[in-house]
């Protein structure tokens, strides 16, 4: 923790706040019961900033700014939603949702899938681009473990955890733009590679039903994301 | 880099620097406009006599690069845009041929300086046709990390692909207006927030040739037919 970085007050949705001068707009809002909808973030992980669903209005600023990497500034002046971040959010929902083949009834994160849940909370009640409707892979050669690509909406919290937390690196990305995939060691199937410990963590972060363990029911497949502050938690500690 | 200050920069500007250390700044400034200073090196390409690397300097005007240094267009055709910055810049119309070429001035027109690219179209081009080439450039440079460039070139590219075979309504013209607006506001870096552009400015100046193809299936540079556009 820096407390060299000094306090900091502003403004969110006509609140006044202070918080530390190290934090991000998302860290300040969610202490305050403030929502701001999330996909790629995770606390515990680094930032990426990919998923644009965080994206909030900052007075005198020209550019919409992704509250989960942008550091409190004094004076600043935050409106976390309007109708504008509203359609923007429920259009990059159904992108999202028009991407790959997000089959909810089918699917064994239905009515704990953070993008299902994230899509009725923003009152994305229908899709009004053409669907892609791409033919991918479901890899199930791990013993424990599946991945459908299906489910897949490239948050990339699976890369992260296995390289910042597990330290394994087995997952990564492959391809670009529209083609992009997430593989394991060097695209070779799951249950081949030779550097995943089988730790289960990725399966855990996953927000949609991309990846999930054999043989669970959808009652059973509650993903448990508590290890995750705590691991980090510990390591602070250690330091 | 190695632990030294290190200035990066392109290296047009680099070359721009013995010359300004021989003659003084005062030398260089004296060419260009009052606030666009300088030379500028373009990439002349497309429809033109001569092309190829042109110096010229700041505040020329666009007739004078097109007609004077690349020798106007070829087969007693007529000009009908000009394309500037590169594939996310924006395309000209003839109106804009007595411009002068600075900063300034392309900002305010719609496009932009960009690269230097400079691609004169004439008039057997379909503006539609064009601007879905440079979405598939956009689409195929979109890296994959952000969900508004990734997904929404994608999007972009299909629905211009509808509108060259004829197949688009007036529906899919307002989601494609959505679209340019939400990559432009929403995608993480500039090759995103830029990617709209040639859409944006051939719906700005030519959009008659849009409404030509949703409308009544007519393409005026007769490039589109039910087999799709020349790509």
């Amino acid at each position: 923790m820096n407390t060299a970085a000094g306090v900091k007050t502003l403004r969110i949705d006509e609140r006044d706040f202070s918080a530390r001068g190290d934090e991000t707009v998302l860290e300040v809002a969610r202490q305050n019961g403030i929502f701001i909808p999330t996909l790629c973030e995770l606390k515990g992980l680094s930032e990426v900033g990919a998923c644009r669903l965080c994206l909030v209005e900052v007075k005198n600023s020209n550019r919409l700014l992704p509250a989960c990497v942008t550091r409190v500034e004094e004076g600043m002046e935050i409106t976390t939603n309007s109708p504008r971040l509203e359609r923007y959010r429920r259009s990059i929902l159904e992108l999202l949702f028009t991407e790959r083949n997000h089959i909810c009834s089918v699917c064994v994160s239905n009515g704990h899938c953070e993008l299902q849940s994230l899509a009725q909370k923003l009152g994305m009640d229908h899709v009004h681009f053409p669907y892609r409707y791409p033919k991918v892979q479901v890899d199930a050669s791990h013993p424990r473990f599946l991945v459908d690509h299906n489910r897949c909406i490239l948050c990339s919290r699976c890369v992260r955890v296995c390289d910042e937390i597990e330290g394994a690196h087995t997952w990564d990305v492959k391809g670009r733009g529209i083609n992009m995939q997430i593989i394991s060691d060097l695209d070779q199937p799951w249950g081949s590679s030779e550097t995943c410990t089988g730790c289960g963590k990725c399966v855990h972060v996953c927000p949609t039903g991309a990846l999930s363990e054999k043989g669970r029911s959808v009652a059973e497949m509650m993903k448990r994301r508590q290890f995750l502050p705590y691991l980090t938690l510990m390591r602070e500690d250690r330091e | 880099m190695y632990g030294e200050p290190t200035l990066i920069n392109n290296v047009e500007t680099y070359a721009n620097v013995p010359s300004i250390i021989r003659n003084g700044g005062d030398w260089y400034a004296k060419i260009g406009t009052e606030k666009s200073k300088g030379t500028k090196v373009f990439a002349l390409a497309g429809r033109v006599q001569n092309t190829g690397l042109v110096e010229v300097p700041m505040g020329i005007t666009l007739r004078e690069i097109v007609f004077e240094i690349g020798g106007g267009i070829p087969e007693g055709k007529q000009f009908k845009a000009v394309q500037t910055g590169g594939p996310s810049g924006g395309c000209l119309p003839s109106q804009f041929l007595d411009m002068p070429v600075d900063y300034e001035s392309l900002a305010r027109a719609g496009s932009i300086m960009g690269s230097g690219g400079m691609i004169v179209i004439d008039e057997t081009a379909c503006m539609v046709d064009v601007a879905k080439y440079f979405m598939d450039f956009c689409m195929s440079e979109s890296c994959g990390k952000c969900i508004p460039c990734r997904a929404g070139t994608y999007q972009l590219y299909e629905l211009l692909n509808r509108i060259t075979h004829y197949q688009a309504s007036q529906q899919d013209m307002d989601v494609l207006g959505e679209l340019c607006d939400l990559l432009k506001n929403t995608s993480l870096c500039g090759l995103g927030q830029s990617a709209a552009n040639p859409v944006l400015s051939t719906l700005r100046y030519f959009g008659d040739e849009y409404k030509g193809h949703v409308s009544s299936h007519t393409c005026q540079a007769g490039v589109c037919g039910n087999s799709g556009g020349a790509k």
